[in-house]
Protein backbone atom coordinates (compact mmCIF):
# COMPACT_ATOMS: atom_id res chain seq x y z
CA UNK A 1 0.00 0.00 0.00
CA UNK A 2 1.09 3.65 -1.06
CA UNK A 3 3.01 5.66 1.99
CA UNK A 4 -0.06 8.00 1.96
CA UNK A 5 -2.84 5.95 2.31
CA UNK A 6 -1.17 4.49 5.07
CA UNK A 7 -0.92 7.63 6.87
CA UNK A 8 -4.23 8.49 6.20
CA UNK A 9 -6.04 5.06 7.77
CA UNK A 10 -3.30 4.78 10.64
CA UNK A 11 -5.37 2.42 12.77
CA UNK A 12 -6.46 0.58 9.46
CA UNK A 13 -6.57 -3.33 10.35
CA UNK A 14 -6.44 -2.81 13.96
CA UNK A 15 -9.94 -3.84 14.89
CA UNK A 16 -9.77 -7.11 12.02
CA UNK A 17 -6.30 -8.35 13.86
CA UNK A 18 -7.60 -8.17 17.00
CA UNK A 19 -10.92 -9.72 16.19
CA UNK A 20 -8.60 -12.30 14.86
CA UNK A 21 -7.15 -13.10 18.17
CA UNK A 22 -10.92 -13.20 20.12
CA UNK A 23 -12.08 -15.70 17.07
CA UNK A 24 -9.39 -17.98 17.68
CA UNK A 25 -9.60 -17.40 21.38
CA UNK A 26 -12.98 -17.86 21.62
CA UNK A 27 -12.81 -21.30 19.64
CA UNK A 28 -10.63 -22.31 22.23
CA UNK A 29 -11.26 -25.87 24.10
CA UNK A 30 -9.37 -24.43 26.96
CA UNK A 31 -11.75 -21.10 27.18
CA UNK A 32 -14.94 -23.24 26.58
CA UNK A 33 -14.07 -25.48 29.96
CA UNK A 34 -13.04 -22.68 31.60
CA UNK A 35 -16.64 -20.52 31.03
CA UNK A 36 -17.82 -23.80 31.74
CA UNK A 37 -16.44 -23.54 35.20
CA UNK A 38 -17.29 -20.23 35.61
CA UNK A 39 -21.07 -21.19 34.88
CA UNK A 40 -21.22 -23.70 37.67
CA UNK A 41 -19.10 -21.33 39.89
CA UNK A 42 -22.05 -18.72 39.45
CA UNK A 43 -24.45 -21.52 40.27
CA UNK A 44 -22.97 -22.39 43.23
CA UNK A 45 -23.17 -19.00 44.10
CA UNK A 46 -26.35 -17.80 43.38
CA UNK A 47 -27.59 -21.58 45.18
CA UNK A 48 -25.56 -20.54 48.26
CA UNK A 49 -26.95 -17.40 48.54
CA UNK A 50 -29.41 -18.10 50.61
CA UNK A 51 -27.96 -19.69 53.24
CA UNK A 52 -24.31 -17.42 53.27
CA UNK A 53 -27.18 -13.83 53.02
CA UNK A 54 -29.39 -14.03 56.04
CA UNK A 55 -30.40 -12.22 58.64
CA UNK A 56 -32.05 -13.89 62.48
CA UNK A 57 -32.18 -17.33 60.69
CA UNK A 58 -33.79 -15.99 57.09
CA UNK A 59 -32.01 -15.33 53.77
CA UNK A 60 -32.36 -11.45 53.61
CA UNK A 61 -34.49 -10.57 50.38
CA UNK A 62 -31.63 -8.97 48.54
CA UNK A 63 -33.05 -7.44 44.86
CA UNK A 64 -30.69 -8.52 42.12
CA UNK A 65 -28.55 -5.14 41.82
CA UNK A 66 -27.68 -5.77 45.38
CA UNK A 67 -26.82 -9.46 45.10
CA UNK A 68 -24.70 -8.62 42.07
CA UNK A 69 -22.93 -5.87 43.99
CA UNK A 70 -21.80 -8.17 47.00
CA UNK A 71 -20.63 -10.67 44.40
CA UNK A 72 -18.91 -7.81 42.19
CA UNK A 73 -17.59 -6.01 45.58
CA UNK A 74 -15.53 -9.44 46.83
CA UNK A 75 -17.47 -12.50 46.58
CA UNK A 76 -16.24 -13.06 42.78
CA UNK A 77 -12.54 -12.52 42.84
CA UNK A 78 -10.78 -14.76 43.45
CA UNK A 79 -12.09 -18.10 41.51
CA UNK A 80 -13.41 -15.93 38.66
CA UNK A 81 -9.55 -14.52 38.01
CA UNK A 82 -8.46 -17.95 38.26
CA UNK A 83 -10.40 -19.15 35.94
CA UNK A 84 -9.55 -15.98 33.74
CA UNK A 85 -6.42 -16.43 34.50
CA UNK A 86 -6.18 -19.72 32.91
CA UNK A 87 -8.08 -18.45 29.78
CA UNK A 88 -5.52 -15.74 29.46
CA UNK A 89 -2.62 -17.97 30.02
CA UNK A 90 -1.41 -17.74 26.24
CA UNK A 91 -0.39 -14.32 25.42
CA UNK A 92 -0.46 -13.70 22.72
CA UNK A 93 -1.50 -16.93 21.22
CA UNK A 94 1.10 -18.99 19.55
CA UNK A 95 -0.65 -19.33 15.86
CA UNK A 96 1.26 -19.60 12.84
CA UNK A 97 -1.79 -16.63 11.53
CA UNK A 98 0.42 -14.11 13.74
CA UNK A 99 3.20 -14.47 11.53
CA UNK A 100 0.85 -13.34 8.40
CA UNK A 101 -0.31 -10.64 10.34
CA UNK A 102 3.41 -9.30 11.47
CA UNK A 103 3.85 -9.95 7.18
CA UNK A 104 1.13 -7.41 6.74
CA UNK A 105 1.32 -4.57 8.87
CA UNK A 106 3.61 -2.89 10.94
CA UNK A 107 4.72 -3.99 14.10
CA UNK A 108 3.56 -1.40 15.70
CA UNK A 109 0.16 -1.44 14.99
CA UNK A 110 -0.08 -5.44 15.71
CA UNK A 111 0.92 -4.78 19.06
CA UNK A 112 -1.71 -2.36 19.38
CA UNK A 113 -4.09 -4.88 17.58
CA UNK A 114 -3.38 -7.26 20.42
CA UNK A 115 -3.73 -4.09 23.26
CA UNK A 116 -7.22 -4.18 22.17
CA UNK A 117 -7.41 -7.64 21.65
CA UNK A 118 -6.79 -7.72 25.30
CA UNK A 119 -9.65 -5.12 26.30
CA UNK A 120 -11.98 -7.03 23.98
CA UNK A 121 -11.13 -10.61 26.46
CA UNK A 122 -11.75 -8.55 29.81
CA UNK A 123 -15.00 -6.99 28.98
CA UNK A 124 -15.95 -10.51 27.21
CA UNK A 125 -14.89 -12.48 30.68
CA UNK A 126 -17.06 -9.43 32.47
CA UNK A 127 -19.54 -9.37 30.40
CA UNK A 128 -20.25 -13.52 30.98
CA UNK A 129 -19.38 -13.44 34.63
CA UNK A 130 -22.45 -11.42 34.88
CA UNK A 131 -24.75 -12.40 32.44
CA UNK A 132 -23.96 -15.91 33.94
CA UNK A 133 -24.86 -14.92 37.63
CA UNK A 134 -27.62 -13.52 36.48
CA UNK A 135 -29.27 -16.22 35.04
CA UNK A 136 -29.13 -18.17 38.21
CA UNK A 137 -29.19 -15.08 40.60
CA UNK A 138 -32.85 -13.30 39.06
CA UNK A 139 -35.31 -16.40 39.72
CA UNK A 140 -34.97 -16.28 43.43
CA UNK A 141 -34.03 -12.64 43.29
CA UNK A 142 -36.45 -10.28 45.33
CA UNK A 143 -38.29 -7.22 43.60
CA UNK A 144 -38.56 -3.48 44.50
CA UNK A 145 -36.07 -0.87 44.66
CA UNK A 146 -33.17 1.02 46.58
CA UNK A 147 -31.41 -0.66 49.54
CA UNK A 148 -32.98 -4.20 51.27
CA UNK A 149 -30.78 -3.11 54.32
CA UNK A 150 -31.59 0.65 54.71
CA UNK A 151 -35.41 -1.24 55.81
CA UNK A 152 -33.97 -3.51 58.00
CA UNK A 153 -32.07 -1.59 59.96
CA UNK A 154 -34.58 0.89 60.39
CA UNK A 155 -36.76 -2.05 61.82
CA UNK A 156 -34.39 -2.99 64.11
CA UNK A 157 -33.81 -6.23 62.40
CA UNK A 158 -30.09 -5.17 61.70
CA UNK A 159 -26.89 -3.22 62.85
CA UNK A 160 -25.40 -1.00 60.51
CA UNK A 161 -21.88 -2.54 61.38
CA UNK A 162 -23.60 -5.77 60.19
CA UNK A 163 -24.56 -4.55 56.74
CA UNK A 164 -23.27 -6.84 53.67
CA UNK A 165 -23.15 -3.49 51.90
CA UNK A 166 -20.78 -0.21 53.27
CA UNK A 167 -22.67 2.47 54.19
CA UNK A 168 -21.04 4.78 51.83
CA UNK A 169 -22.52 2.99 48.66
CA UNK A 170 -25.57 2.92 50.10
CA UNK A 171 -25.55 6.63 51.06
CA UNK A 172 -23.84 7.84 47.91
CA UNK A 173 -24.95 5.78 44.71
CA UNK A 174 -28.35 3.67 43.62
CA UNK A 175 -28.40 -0.35 43.70
CA UNK A 176 -27.16 -0.10 39.80
CA UNK A 177 -24.15 2.30 39.74
CA UNK A 178 -22.97 0.89 42.63
CA UNK A 179 -22.56 -2.53 40.51
CA UNK A 180 -20.92 -0.15 37.93
CA UNK A 181 -18.49 0.63 40.85
CA UNK A 182 -17.68 -2.57 41.95
CA UNK A 183 -16.97 -3.42 38.22
CA UNK A 184 -14.14 -0.60 37.80
CA UNK A 185 -11.39 -2.24 40.10
CA UNK A 186 -11.66 -5.99 38.85
CA UNK A 187 -11.92 -4.30 35.13
CA UNK A 188 -8.56 -2.29 35.85
CA UNK A 189 -6.96 -5.25 37.76
CA UNK A 190 -7.61 -7.61 34.74
CA UNK A 191 -6.64 -5.41 31.98
CA UNK A 192 -3.12 -5.23 33.90
CA UNK A 193 -3.23 -9.07 34.45
CA UNK A 194 -3.66 -9.30 30.94
CA UNK A 195 -0.82 -6.41 29.96
CA UNK A 196 1.52 -8.08 31.80
CA UNK A 197 0.96 -11.67 30.59
CA UNK A 198 1.36 -10.05 27.29
CA UNK A 199 4.32 -7.83 28.01
CA UNK A 200 6.32 -11.35 29.63
CA UNK A 201 4.99 -13.05 26.34
CA UNK A 202 6.54 -10.71 23.92
CA UNK A 203 9.84 -10.93 25.75
CA UNK A 204 9.67 -14.72 25.21
CA UNK A 205 8.51 -16.07 28.59
CA UNK A 206 4.99 -17.02 28.05
CA UNK A 207 4.97 -19.08 30.93
CA UNK A 208 6.44 -16.16 33.74
CA UNK A 209 2.78 -14.53 33.72
CA UNK A 210 0.55 -16.87 34.35
CA UNK A 211 2.73 -18.05 37.32
CA UNK A 212 3.18 -14.16 38.72
CA UNK A 213 -0.13 -14.06 38.82
CA UNK A 214 -1.48 -17.36 40.09
CA UNK A 215 1.31 -16.70 42.68
CA UNK A 216 0.09 -12.65 43.28
CA UNK A 217 -3.60 -14.20 43.24
CA UNK A 218 -3.20 -16.89 45.79
CA UNK A 219 -1.12 -15.29 48.01
CA UNK A 220 -3.24 -13.60 49.95
CA UNK A 221 -4.42 -16.83 51.17
CA UNK A 222 -1.16 -19.00 51.40
CA UNK A 223 0.96 -16.46 53.03
CA UNK A 224 0.34 -15.33 56.40
CA UNK A 225 0.07 -11.22 55.36
CA UNK A 226 -1.44 -10.06 59.01
CA UNK A 227 2.45 -10.69 59.77
CA UNK A 228 3.70 -8.71 56.99
CA UNK A 229 4.57 -4.79 57.71
CA UNK A 230 1.67 -2.42 56.93
CA UNK A 231 2.77 -0.64 53.85
CA UNK A 232 3.88 -4.19 51.70
CA UNK A 233 0.62 -4.08 50.43
CA UNK A 234 0.17 -7.03 47.90
CA UNK A 235 -1.34 -6.32 44.49
CA UNK A 236 -4.59 -7.98 45.51
CA UNK A 237 -5.16 -5.24 47.91
CA UNK A 238 -6.57 -3.10 44.63
CA UNK A 239 -8.02 -5.40 42.87
CA UNK A 240 -11.99 -5.44 44.47
CA UNK A 241 -14.07 -2.17 46.08
CA UNK A 242 -14.29 -3.51 48.89
CA UNK A 243 -10.24 -4.25 49.33
CA UNK A 244 -9.33 -0.79 48.21
CA UNK A 245 -11.90 1.11 50.80
CA UNK A 246 -12.01 -1.26 53.61
CA UNK A 247 -9.31 0.30 55.37
CA UNK A 248 -10.04 3.79 54.74
CA UNK A 249 -13.38 4.91 55.84
CA UNK A 250 -14.83 8.38 55.10
CA UNK A 251 -12.25 8.54 52.23
CA UNK A 252 -13.62 6.05 49.95
CA UNK A 253 -13.97 7.64 47.12
CA UNK A 254 -10.92 9.25 47.15
CA UNK A 255 -9.23 6.33 47.55
CA UNK A 256 -10.78 4.79 44.71
CA UNK A 257 -10.33 7.78 42.49
CA UNK A 258 -6.39 7.20 43.29
CA UNK A 259 -6.54 3.61 42.55
CA UNK A 260 -7.94 4.05 39.31
CA UNK A 261 -5.79 6.87 38.48
CA UNK A 262 -2.75 4.57 39.33
CA UNK A 263 -4.18 1.48 37.24
CA UNK A 264 -4.47 4.33 34.17
CA UNK A 265 -0.67 5.33 34.78
CA UNK A 266 0.62 1.71 35.15
CA UNK A 267 -1.53 0.69 32.40
CA UNK A 268 -0.53 3.20 29.87
CA UNK A 269 3.09 2.41 30.75
CA UNK A 270 2.44 -1.74 30.26
CA UNK A 271 1.27 -0.18 26.92
CA UNK A 272 3.89 2.12 25.97
CA UNK A 273 6.31 -0.74 26.99
CA UNK A 274 4.10 -3.43 24.82
CA UNK A 275 5.08 -1.16 21.92
CA UNK A 276 8.84 -0.89 22.98
CA UNK A 277 9.14 -4.39 23.52
CA UNK A 278 6.82 -5.30 20.00
CA UNK A 279 9.04 -3.38 18.12
CA UNK A 280 12.65 -5.50 19.07
CA UNK A 281 11.16 -8.56 19.91
CA UNK A 282 12.23 -11.68 18.09
CA UNK A 283 8.67 -13.21 17.21
CA UNK A 284 8.53 -16.67 15.53
CA UNK A 285 4.55 -18.15 15.75
CA UNK A 286 4.46 -21.49 15.01
CA UNK A 287 1.06 -24.20 16.02
CA UNK A 288 2.66 -26.27 18.94
CA UNK A 289 -0.15 -25.90 21.46
CA UNK A 290 -2.96 -25.35 19.16
CA UNK A 291 -6.50 -26.59 20.65
CA UNK B 1 6.25 -50.33 35.99
CA UNK B 2 10.55 -49.00 36.97
CA UNK B 3 11.09 -46.88 34.20
CA UNK B 4 7.82 -44.89 34.69
CA UNK B 5 8.25 -44.64 38.72
CA UNK B 6 11.54 -43.66 37.61
CA UNK B 7 10.64 -40.97 35.67
CA UNK B 8 7.55 -39.24 37.55
CA UNK B 9 10.05 -39.18 40.65
CA UNK B 10 13.15 -38.29 39.44
CA UNK B 11 11.32 -35.45 37.38
CA UNK B 12 11.39 -31.65 37.65
CA UNK B 13 7.73 -31.30 37.89
CA UNK B 14 7.90 -33.69 41.03
CA UNK B 15 10.24 -31.26 42.05
CA UNK B 16 8.02 -28.25 41.34
CA UNK B 17 5.62 -29.64 43.22
CA UNK B 18 7.55 -30.57 46.54
CA UNK B 19 9.04 -26.75 46.26
CA UNK B 20 5.40 -25.28 45.67
CA UNK B 21 3.88 -27.22 48.72
CA UNK B 22 6.68 -26.49 50.87
CA UNK B 23 7.04 -22.65 49.70
CA UNK B 24 2.67 -23.18 50.96
CA UNK B 25 3.71 -24.43 54.15
CA UNK B 26 6.14 -21.95 55.54
CA UNK B 27 4.39 -18.83 54.03
CA UNK B 28 1.78 -19.31 56.86
CA UNK B 29 4.28 -21.06 59.07
CA UNK B 30 7.57 -19.17 58.66
CA UNK B 31 5.31 -15.34 59.29
CA UNK B 32 3.99 -16.88 62.56
CA UNK B 33 7.20 -17.65 63.98
CA UNK B 34 9.01 -14.04 63.32
CA UNK B 35 5.87 -12.14 64.61
CA UNK B 36 6.93 -14.29 67.70
CA UNK B 37 10.37 -13.50 67.90
CA UNK B 38 10.06 -11.30 71.33
CA UNK B 39 7.95 -13.59 73.09
CA UNK B 40 10.39 -15.82 74.75
CA UNK B 41 11.00 -19.83 73.87
CA UNK B 42 8.37 -20.90 76.90
CA UNK B 43 5.96 -18.83 74.69
CA UNK B 44 6.24 -19.67 71.30
CA UNK B 45 4.68 -22.46 69.42
CA UNK B 46 5.88 -26.21 69.27
CA UNK B 47 7.27 -27.61 66.34
CA UNK B 48 4.61 -29.66 66.43
CA UNK B 49 1.77 -26.58 65.98
CA UNK B 50 4.16 -24.73 63.36
CA UNK B 51 4.28 -28.02 61.32
CA UNK B 52 0.49 -28.86 61.65
CA UNK B 53 -0.80 -25.10 61.52
CA UNK B 54 -0.77 -24.53 57.68
CA UNK B 55 -3.02 -27.55 57.12
CA UNK B 56 -4.92 -26.22 59.58
CA UNK B 57 -5.33 -22.62 59.23
CA UNK B 58 -3.38 -21.56 55.86
CA UNK B 59 -4.14 -21.73 52.19
CA UNK B 60 -2.82 -25.45 51.99
CA UNK B 61 -6.65 -26.36 50.22
CA UNK B 62 -6.09 -23.93 47.48
CA UNK B 63 -2.85 -25.37 46.10
CA UNK B 64 -3.11 -29.17 47.18
CA UNK B 65 -4.75 -30.25 44.00
CA UNK B 66 -2.63 -28.14 41.74
CA UNK B 67 0.33 -29.61 43.62
CA UNK B 68 -1.14 -33.28 43.32
CA UNK B 69 -1.70 -32.95 39.34
CA UNK B 70 1.23 -30.94 39.01
CA UNK B 71 3.41 -33.87 40.06
CA UNK B 72 3.23 -36.23 36.86
CA UNK B 73 -0.50 -36.16 35.68
CA UNK B 74 0.42 -33.94 33.07
CA UNK B 75 3.02 -35.94 31.33
CA UNK B 76 -0.08 -38.39 29.44
CA UNK B 77 -1.26 -34.85 28.13
CA UNK B 78 2.27 -34.57 26.77
CA UNK B 79 2.24 -37.89 25.34
CA UNK B 80 -0.95 -37.84 23.80
CA UNK B 81 0.35 -34.80 22.18
CA UNK B 82 3.86 -36.10 21.06
CA UNK B 83 1.78 -39.33 20.02
CA UNK B 84 4.23 -41.37 21.90
CA UNK B 85 0.94 -42.93 23.27
CA UNK B 86 0.46 -45.03 20.46
CA UNK B 87 4.23 -46.23 20.70
CA UNK B 88 4.08 -47.57 24.20
CA UNK B 89 0.56 -48.87 23.89
CA UNK B 90 2.35 -51.09 21.23
CA UNK B 91 4.72 -52.24 22.64
CA UNK B 92 3.09 -53.54 25.91
CA UNK B 93 -1.06 -53.72 26.52
CA UNK B 94 -3.60 -51.28 27.11
CA UNK B 95 -3.50 -52.83 30.73
CA UNK B 96 0.24 -52.87 31.68
CA UNK B 97 -0.16 -48.97 30.18
CA UNK B 98 -3.04 -48.44 32.53
CA UNK B 99 -1.28 -50.09 35.38
CA UNK B 100 1.85 -48.37 35.64
CA UNK B 101 0.56 -45.09 34.70
CA UNK B 102 -2.22 -45.17 37.65
CA UNK B 103 0.26 -46.51 39.87
CA UNK B 104 3.06 -44.21 39.25
CA UNK B 105 0.91 -41.07 39.26
CA UNK B 106 -0.75 -42.19 42.52
CA UNK B 107 2.85 -42.71 43.99
CA UNK B 108 4.78 -39.23 42.30
CA UNK B 109 1.31 -37.04 43.77
CA UNK B 110 1.08 -38.50 47.22
CA UNK B 111 5.07 -38.20 47.77
CA UNK B 112 5.31 -34.70 46.47
CA UNK B 113 2.99 -33.72 48.75
CA UNK B 114 3.84 -35.99 52.00
CA UNK B 115 7.36 -35.45 51.58
CA UNK B 116 7.01 -32.04 51.41
CA UNK B 117 4.63 -31.66 54.70
CA UNK B 118 7.30 -34.25 56.52
CA UNK B 119 10.39 -31.91 55.41
CA UNK B 120 8.48 -29.02 56.67
CA UNK B 121 7.90 -30.55 60.12
CA UNK B 122 11.62 -31.70 59.81
CA UNK B 123 12.33 -28.34 59.65
CA UNK B 124 10.39 -27.06 62.27
CA UNK B 125 11.57 -29.74 64.65
CA UNK B 126 15.11 -28.33 64.87
CA UNK B 127 13.80 -24.65 65.34
CA UNK B 128 10.78 -24.89 67.31
CA UNK B 129 10.77 -27.01 70.97
CA UNK B 130 9.53 -29.78 70.96
CA UNK B 131 5.30 -30.66 71.88
CA UNK B 132 5.43 -31.08 75.52
CA UNK B 133 1.53 -29.63 76.80
CA UNK B 134 2.49 -31.37 80.23
CA UNK B 135 5.66 -28.73 80.28
CA UNK B 136 4.55 -25.60 78.24
CA UNK B 137 0.76 -24.67 78.07
CA UNK B 138 1.36 -23.21 75.36
CA UNK B 139 2.30 -26.60 73.73
CA UNK B 140 -1.43 -27.44 74.37
CA UNK B 141 -3.52 -28.12 71.20
CA UNK B 142 -7.64 -27.92 72.11
CA UNK B 143 -8.38 -31.48 70.53
CA UNK B 144 -11.39 -32.52 71.26
CA UNK B 145 -11.88 -36.20 73.60
CA UNK B 146 -13.06 -38.02 70.68
CA UNK B 147 -10.83 -36.41 67.89
CA UNK B 148 -8.32 -39.34 66.80
CA UNK B 149 -5.36 -37.19 67.70
CA UNK B 150 -6.32 -36.63 70.97
CA UNK B 151 -4.35 -39.76 73.01
CA UNK B 152 -1.47 -38.92 70.58
CA UNK B 153 -0.89 -35.72 71.95
CA UNK B 154 1.78 -36.94 74.35
CA UNK B 155 2.86 -39.81 72.42
CA UNK B 156 6.61 -38.72 71.03
CA UNK B 157 6.10 -34.92 70.94
CA UNK B 158 3.26 -35.75 68.27
CA UNK B 159 4.73 -37.56 66.57
CA UNK B 160 1.99 -40.43 65.27
CA UNK B 161 0.00 -37.14 64.35
CA UNK B 162 2.17 -36.15 61.85
CA UNK B 163 2.36 -39.63 60.44
CA UNK B 164 -1.02 -39.90 60.46
CA UNK B 165 -1.53 -36.53 58.57
CA UNK B 166 1.56 -37.39 56.21
CA UNK B 167 -0.49 -40.25 55.17
CA UNK B 168 -3.91 -38.64 54.56
CA UNK B 169 -2.13 -36.22 52.56
CA UNK B 170 -0.45 -38.70 50.68
CA UNK B 171 -3.62 -40.74 49.75
CA UNK B 172 -5.66 -38.00 49.41
CA UNK B 173 -2.63 -36.12 46.93
CA UNK B 174 -2.69 -40.02 44.94
CA UNK B 175 -6.27 -39.43 44.50
CA UNK B 176 -6.43 -35.49 42.81
CA UNK B 177 -3.08 -36.91 41.17
CA UNK B 178 -5.51 -39.51 39.62
CA UNK B 179 -8.35 -36.62 38.69
CA UNK B 180 -5.73 -35.10 36.77
CA UNK B 181 -4.97 -38.14 34.88
CA UNK B 182 -8.59 -38.54 34.53
CA UNK B 183 -8.76 -34.98 32.67
CA UNK B 184 -5.55 -35.37 30.64
CA UNK B 185 -6.62 -38.79 28.50
CA UNK B 186 -9.80 -36.96 27.89
CA UNK B 187 -8.37 -33.26 27.06
CA UNK B 188 -5.04 -33.21 26.46
CA UNK B 189 -3.94 -29.70 27.85
CA UNK B 190 -1.47 -29.62 30.09
CA UNK B 191 -2.97 -26.28 31.84
CA UNK B 192 -6.83 -27.69 31.90
CA UNK B 193 -5.11 -31.35 33.84
CA UNK B 194 -4.40 -29.14 36.60
CA UNK B 195 -6.83 -26.79 36.60
CA UNK B 196 -10.23 -28.70 36.38
CA UNK B 197 -9.43 -30.84 39.25
CA UNK B 198 -8.53 -27.86 40.75
CA UNK B 199 -12.12 -26.69 40.54
CA UNK B 200 -13.54 -29.42 41.31
CA UNK B 201 -11.46 -29.56 44.64
CA UNK B 202 -12.65 -26.53 45.35
CA UNK B 203 -15.92 -26.89 44.07
CA UNK B 204 -16.57 -29.98 46.21
CA UNK B 205 -15.24 -27.94 49.88
CA UNK B 206 -17.96 -25.56 49.05
CA UNK B 207 -20.88 -27.75 49.17
CA UNK B 208 -21.60 -27.67 45.67
CA UNK B 209 -23.23 -31.18 46.22
CA UNK B 210 -25.43 -29.75 49.35
CA UNK B 211 -26.31 -26.90 47.86
CA UNK B 212 -26.84 -28.33 43.96
CA UNK B 213 -28.33 -31.69 45.12
CA UNK B 214 -29.14 -31.88 48.90
CA UNK B 215 -26.39 -33.95 50.59
CA UNK B 216 -23.20 -33.11 52.04
CA UNK B 217 -20.02 -35.39 51.46
CA UNK B 218 -17.13 -35.22 53.64
CA UNK B 219 -15.05 -32.44 53.52
CA UNK B 220 -11.66 -33.15 50.67
CA UNK B 221 -9.39 -32.74 53.44
CA UNK B 222 -10.75 -35.21 55.96
CA UNK B 223 -8.27 -37.66 56.35
CA UNK B 224 -5.88 -35.00 57.70
CA UNK B 225 -7.16 -32.57 59.10
CA UNK B 226 -8.44 -31.30 62.14
CA UNK B 227 -11.51 -32.16 64.38
CA UNK B 228 -11.41 -35.86 63.01
CA UNK B 229 -12.82 -38.87 65.02
CA UNK B 230 -13.04 -42.13 63.64
CA UNK B 231 -16.58 -42.15 61.86
CA UNK B 232 -15.19 -39.38 60.22
CA UNK B 233 -12.22 -41.34 59.05
CA UNK B 234 -14.04 -44.18 57.79
CA UNK B 235 -16.86 -41.87 55.90
CA UNK B 236 -13.80 -40.12 54.71
CA UNK B 237 -12.13 -43.10 53.33
CA UNK B 238 -15.29 -44.81 51.85
CA UNK B 239 -16.13 -41.58 49.87
CA UNK B 240 -12.58 -41.28 48.56
CA UNK B 241 -12.05 -44.95 47.39
CA UNK B 242 -15.87 -44.90 45.48
CA UNK B 243 -14.07 -41.26 44.49
CA UNK B 244 -10.61 -43.31 43.31
CA UNK B 245 -12.55 -46.20 41.51
CA UNK B 246 -14.82 -43.85 39.31
CA UNK B 247 -11.60 -41.86 38.10
CA UNK B 248 -9.75 -44.86 37.41
CA UNK B 249 -13.05 -46.04 35.45
CA UNK B 250 -13.00 -42.75 33.66
CA UNK B 251 -9.48 -42.68 32.94
CA UNK B 252 -9.70 -46.41 31.64
CA UNK B 253 -12.31 -45.92 29.27
CA UNK B 254 -10.63 -42.83 27.97
CA UNK B 255 -7.08 -44.65 27.39
CA UNK B 256 -9.41 -47.54 25.16
CA UNK B 257 -10.53 -44.87 23.45
CA UNK B 258 -7.55 -43.31 22.41
CA UNK B 259 -6.03 -47.06 21.94
CA UNK B 260 -8.85 -47.51 19.69
CA UNK B 261 -8.31 -44.06 17.70
CA UNK B 262 -4.36 -43.45 17.75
Amino acid sequence: MHKKQLHRRPFQGLTDMAAANLDAWLHSPRVWMMMICIAIYCLIQSAGDPQTLQVNGSPIPFTYPELLFIKLNSGFFLMSSLLFLIMVSELPRRISYQNLMLIRTTRLRWVMSLCLYCLWMVLFAILMLILLYSMFALPHAAHGAGYTEDALIKAGQFMENEALIPTYIRQSTTPFTACLLAIVPMFFFWMTMVFVILLLGLMGLPLLGPVVYGFLLLSHVTLLHEAMPQWLRLPVAFSTLRNITIDFPAEEFSRLLKTITGYIILDGALIAGLCFVGKKAELVFYSENKE
Amino acid sequence: MRSELRQALFSRWFLLAFLVMLAVFFGMSAPEWFVSWDWGTEYRQSALQQAIMPIFFGGTMLLFPFCACAAYAHSQSEEIRTHFLGWKLLRGSTFVYARNKLVANFVASGLSLAFAFLFHAFIWSLIALPSDPVQFSTHEIPFSQDCIYFPWLNVMHGLPILLWMALGIAFMGGVWGTAGLAVGIWIPDPLLTISLPTFLYFMWNSNATYLLLGFRLPHASDLYNDALTWPMVIHALWVNLILLFVLVCIYSIGLHRRGHHA
